[in-house]
């Protein structure tokens, strides 16, 4: 099974989460990154997390903060032989 | 039919806009708006974003989650007053003016009721601007106050209105009903302010939608509770913006048409739909100054007109005016009471009301002309009898 590491970010309004997919796609290097539905794991307002590399953290912390687009909470997601791991960064 | 009732509804609109509208039902891809993760609740979340986009264009808002959908102007004013508790609540003072739609005098009238303390400002006599500074008092939270008249069309000068409420810490609550597309607005000069707007008037877009666009931090509770598509454990509906004023699912197909209302404008721009509609009104104007008995309200003022014009003939009651209009040349305007009543107490015609012609981009100066043949004809009618 194959490990993976990503970074979710999760919203209390699915507005700000769709704006801040929409100003993501605006992003030639933020390409790709897109909405995905919450994991039971995480407790959010809205049903949606926008998923991004670990190495896109910063890019899109201060697009988020410049669009004026509000997040709850930022996880690290493991993944491991299956088994999810969240820590939860911000 | 020639259509002179543009300030209460926008009749004739771009194609684009019923097009859209069209599409949001009849393409069966537009789903319950962040209600689900599949493609066609994802492609209605993502339609009401733009619709949000391209209002904060027009008014040069850089955060499009500034602006929240409602119905109309109406349900605007009264989120805002009924949403912004700490200003309208007991024992605050708020300022408003004569000229106000009832759209705004009976949400504050409501407020009253609860304590909350009004001064109502008559224009300057000369200018039809409003002496705000002198009404300021020690409780004073803000000033609400049309933008533009939705019948005599005089344009507040919110330039003015603003530095007094930034000199004294108001909050600027803005009825742009009638101005919203009719002339440029940079609604980001305006910090700590609100503008309350409709969509189916001078945006072109379809009745029943309308919003809020905030320029500012403000201490919001929905007046409305229940669906938001988010969370869903809270016993409470969302404070944040814009969902803290959307409650329920969205009317998806008109936002993609009030989308394409604020698109037409944006391409056609405010500044050279404000300079037809002027001059309309100006052609307008000059072809009825010498029908007898004429009076045209508001017409000494030196400020600038929206679109709107208001008329009466001698004591001739304003319904048996437009009705004469509209049976004899097809022509629509609105006659009778406004819902501006304490304008009309202003001007005196509570009882005669006033007949009202109000212009769109659409009109042709041929139909101005066939406007004012029209009204002498019925000047000469209904002075006779």
């Amino acid at each position: 099974m194959q490990n993976e590491e990503f970074i979710v970010i999760s919203f209390s309004s699915s507005h700000h989460a769709m704006a801040a997919e929409a100003a993501a796609c605006e992003i030639d290097d933020l390409n790709g990154i897109r909405l995905i539905p919450i994991m039971p794991e995480i407790s959010a307002g809205c049903g949606f997390v926008l998923k991004i590399k670990p190495e896109q953290k910063e890019v899109v912390i201060k697009l988020l903060t410049e669009n004026g687009i509000e997040f709850s909470k930022i996880f690290l997601v493991r993944k491991e032989n299956g088994i999810k791991t969240f820590s939860q960064i911000i | 039919m020639i259509y002179f009732d543009n300030s209460a509804t926008t009749i004739h609109k771009p194609k684009e806009v019923a097009q859209e509208v069209y599409r949001g039902i009849s393409c069966e891809e537009f789903g319950n708006p962040g209600r689900g993760m599949h493609g066609a609740a994802h492609k209605a979340l993502s339609q009401l974003l733009k619709t949000r986009k391209a209002v904060a264009r027009l008014f040069n808002i850089k955060n499009p989650l500034s602006v929240a959908l409602c119905q109309n102007g109406s349900a605007a004013v009264n989120l805002t007053v009924k949403g912004l508790k700490d200003i309208f609540s007991e024992g605050s003072h708020v300022i408003t003016t004569c000229f106000e739609h009832n759209s705004v005098l009976r949400p504050l009238y409501q407020a009253e009721e609860k304590g909350l303390q009004l001064s109502v400002l008559e224009p300057d006599k000369d200018t039809a601007q409003f002496n705000i500074e002198n009404a300021i008092r020690k409780n004073t939270k803000a000033v609400v106050i049309t933008h533009c008249s939705n019948v005599v069309g005089t344009v507040t000068d919110l330039e003015k209105v603003h530095s007094v409420c930034k000199k004294y810490g108001l909050v600027m609550i803005v009825d742009g009903a009638q101005s919203a597309g009719t002339m440029p607005i940079d609604f980001s000069l305006f910090e700590n302010s609100i503008f309350c707007f409709t969509g189916h008037k001078g945006l072109y877009g379809p009745q029943g939608t309308g919003g809020i666009i905030l320029n500012g931090s403000f201490n919001l509770s929905p007046v409305f509770s229940g669906g938001s598509g988010s969370d869903s454990f809270n016993r409470n509906h969302p404070s944040i913006m814009p969902d803290v004023f959307e409650t329920g699912t969205m009317n998806v197909p008109s936002f993609m048409g009030l989308t394409a209302g604020c698109n037409f404008i944006a391409e056609k721009t405010c500044a050279n739909i404000k300079k037809k509609l002027e001059y309309l009104r100006d052609c307008f104007i000059f072809g009825i100054k010498d029908i007898t008995d004429i009076k045209i309200y508001g017409e000494d003022f030196d400020c600038s007109f929206g679109s709107s014009i208001a008329i009466n003939i001698g004591k001739v009651n304003s319904a048996e005016a437009g009705t004469y209009l509209w049976e004899n040349f097809g022509i629509a305007t609105r006659s009778g009471a406004h819902c501006a009543p304490l304008l009309h107490k202003y001007f005196g015609t509570e009882k005669q009301g006033m007949v009202r012609f109000s212009f769109s981009v659409f009109n042709t100066e041929q139909e101005i002309q066939s406007g004012v043949q029209a009204l002498h004809k019925t000047a000469k009618a209904l002075l006779k009898s």
